[in-house]
């Protein structure tokens, strides 16, 4: 699922942020590594995490093709930076818009209707699968299954901070998802908007009756968490190979994230993400690299069968 | 005596009576016996045996999804479990395949009902991300124990199941052994669908409470599906080792186990439909080998606007009051609670 093993055996590993010289490094050196680079990527980890929160609370549905549009988001990123020669950051952010529009067509295609119908959530759920399938082989037909690269447009010299080797994406990682986090925070509790979401995600009836148009708010957070996982796919396309299923692995990790820090607690989904992200990289490199997502996968098994409620349950969601 | 229902005599009925289930099966069964011949290829027979392995696997969902109601996405782990547990033991030690073929799939149901016991307490996409994460898991186990299961190559010379001195890895002879076990196994799962534990599995999908509160063991019944559905996921997985005396990580992906379950969805959950499209859709990319590349592509399109499509008519059907009068029957297996 994370890589065909055929493929997986000739792709060597970059998702490690810490720098791979570690045995000359002081311990303080070796700690301030993991820190960074696990914090790095559980925020890769937490942002599509934010996405299926978001989702769920106020549309009450599972989108287990979260992943795919992670891969989709790198898809895009190649297509504007390497195949039409844009500028970084203009990619970037047409990346954003184009999957906001996907988003929207996704939505007004495929869930709406299903909305309207009252469809029952199990058949939701295997419309989401089918969707993933679909994303996956959607990619696979334009661009093929050869790994593309888009190399590291961060910077490929580590920076020395605290005499700690650190890679520049790292630090752009870290703060731009940590910047938009307290945005989306900002977001959700001051403005109109982010009441009117909390507002359905609470009760979709008696919103409706507050005069919260509740459709135009679920379909507007599908659009957003589609924009959070493509902010998150953007970050991550650089130290990735990309192939139609890259977005698997990261997918399921999101997942693990969200109910690590207990199911439909955006907060939660944060400190998980980055929990996720620290342990997976001490065990990379105190265990073993190879078993480094079985240990993930093997916390998240724990986790839903002895604190299904996660580490910060919520009070009010009863939809578990 | 029976009398006739008023109306019976409609040329529907007729027709159903005509056709009734028995017809049907010899119909079928004549068709499977006359399939080689169509096909007349032995890459095609080949194809159509491995259709058919995948047909064990989409009816354990069957049993698993359409009737207790529980979705896993990790059908390809106990197919893995099966494959390589046959596949270890009869290289290894030089047991015989016979055996094995019983042994594998008990080992896999073992894991099944590792796996069943959490999935007690856990719904929907909760259960969803346990299988995906248990597979995962194996997965990753299954490439990186190479000193057991060869890693990314694999296990290969396999020895091949031996009938009365004709050789089962020949597609042709394997093609009449396992449709003989197809056709028992989808029998097997009509017959439970109608037993007391069908009902029982089918009252836990409607209802948990209320299966509950009429005296079912709901946990209970849950592990037992559980067991099944792996049971024949590694029963499938043995015979595809046997059948093609190679195995390797690469068969056993996430995809694979997605697909499965679509199959097992188009085919509305019917213990013999979803087999048969199981063994359809891998002969298809075959067939057609120009539209290989974008089967799946269309194969999830289609999967997609099915459910639309039933969210609809079940949506009608709520909605204009007379459920009964709505004639979609097949539509309505999809109909969970």
């Amino acid at each position: 699922m994370l890589w065909p093993s055929a493929t997986r055996k000739e792709v060597p590993d970059r998702t490690s942020f810490a720098c791979d010289e570690i045995e000359e490094g002081s311990v303080m050196e070796l700690f301030l590594q993991v820190v960074a680079g696990g914090t790095a990527i559980g925020l890769l980890y937490a942002l599509p995490a934010l996405a299926i929160v978001l989702l769920w609370n106020t549309a009450g549905f599972f989108n287990l093709a979260q992943g795919d549009f992670v891969a989709l988001t790198s898809y895009f990123l190649y297509f504007f930076y390497i195949m039409m020669h844009m500028p970084f950051v203009l990619a970037a952010v047409l990346t954003i818009l184009c999957l906001g529009a996907v988003g929207f067509i996704v939505d007004k295609a495929l869930f709406h209707p299903l909305r309207r119908f009252n469809c029952n959530p199990l058949l939701m759920l295997i419309v989401t699968i089918a969707l993933s399938v679909f994303l996956k082989n959607l990619i696979r037909a334009i661009w093929g299954t050869k790994p593309l690269s888009l190399g590291n447009v961060f910077g490929e010299t580590p920076l020395n901070f605290f005499h700690a080797h650190i890679m520049p994406h790292t630090f752009w990682t870290v703060g731009l998802s940590l910047l938009l986090i307290i945005g989306l925070y900002i977001l959700s509790q001051k403005s109109l908007l982010g009441v009117a979401m909390r507002a359905a995600a609470e009760s979709r009836e008696v919103a409706q009756l507050m005069g919260v148009k509740s459709n135009f708010i679920i379909s507007l957070s599908f659009v957003i968490s589609l924009m959070i996982t493509a902010v998150a796919g953007i970050l991550a396309t650089p130290i990735l190979f990309l192939i139609p299923e890259m977005g698997d692995s990261l997918g399921l990790k999101a997942f693990a994230a969200t109910i690590i820090g207990g199911f439909g607690n955006p907060l939660g989904a944060v400190v998980g993400g980055i929990l996720l992200g620290i342990v997976e990289t001490l065990a990379g490199i105190y265990l073993s690299s190879s078993y480094k997502d079985a240990i993930a996968f093997g916390i998240l098994i724990a986790f839903l069968l002895f604190k299904p409620k996660g580490l910060f349950s919520l009070k009010i969601s009863e939809k578990v | 005596m029976r009398i006739p229902a008023p109306g019976s005599s409609r040329p529907t009925r007729n027709w159903r009576r005509l056709l009734g289930p028995k017809q049907l099966a010899l119909l079928g069964a004549v068709f499977a016996m006359v399939l080689p011949l169509i096909l007349n290829s032995d890459y095609l027979i080949l194809v159509t045996d491995m259709g058919a392995v995948v047909a064990f696997i989409v009816l354990g969902l069957v049993v698993l999804a359409g009737f207790t109601g529980l979705v896993s996405l990790g059908q390809v782990a106990f197919y893995s479990i099966g494959s390589y547990v046959a596949a270890i033991v009869t290289t290894r030690l030089g047991l015989s395949p016979w055996f094995m073929l019983l042994i594998a799939p008990t080992v896999a149901a073992a894991f099944g009902v590792l796996v069943g016991i959490p999935a007690f307490n856990l719904k929907g996409p909760f259960l969803v991300i346990i299988t995906i994460g248990f597979a995962e898991i194996i997965r990753i186990l299954v490439i990186n124990l190479e000193h057991l299961t060869g890693g990314p190559f694999g296990i290969s010379r396999i020895p091949s199941l031996k009938l009365a001195g004709l050789d089962l890895a020949r597609p042709l002879f394997f093609y009449y052994f396992i449709i003989v076990l197809l056709a028992l196994a989808m029998y097997g799962a009509i017959r439970l669908r109608k037993s007391r534990v069908g009902r029982a599995l089918i009252a836990i999908r409607d209802d948990e409470l209320t299966a509950e509160v009429m005296g079912v063991n709901v946990k209970y019944y849950k592990i037992m599906s559980f067991a099944l559905s792996a049971f024949l996921a590694g029963f499938a997985g043995a015979l595809y080792a046997f059948l093609t005396g190679y195995i390797g990580p690469d068969l056993y992906t996430f995809n694979e186990s997605a697909s499965y379950l679509c199959m097992s969805v188009l085919g509305g959950f019917s213990a013999v439909v979803s087999p048969l499209v199981g063994v359809l859709l891998t002969l298809l990319p075959e067939l057609l080998r120009s539209l290989k590349d974008y089967y799946m592509l269309f194969f999830s399109f289609i999967l997609m606007v099915l459910v639309l499509f039933a969210a609809w008519r079940e949506h009608k059907a709520a909605s204009s009051d007379s459920d009964k009068e709505m004639g979609a029957r097949s539509w309505q297996r999809l109909r969970w609670k």
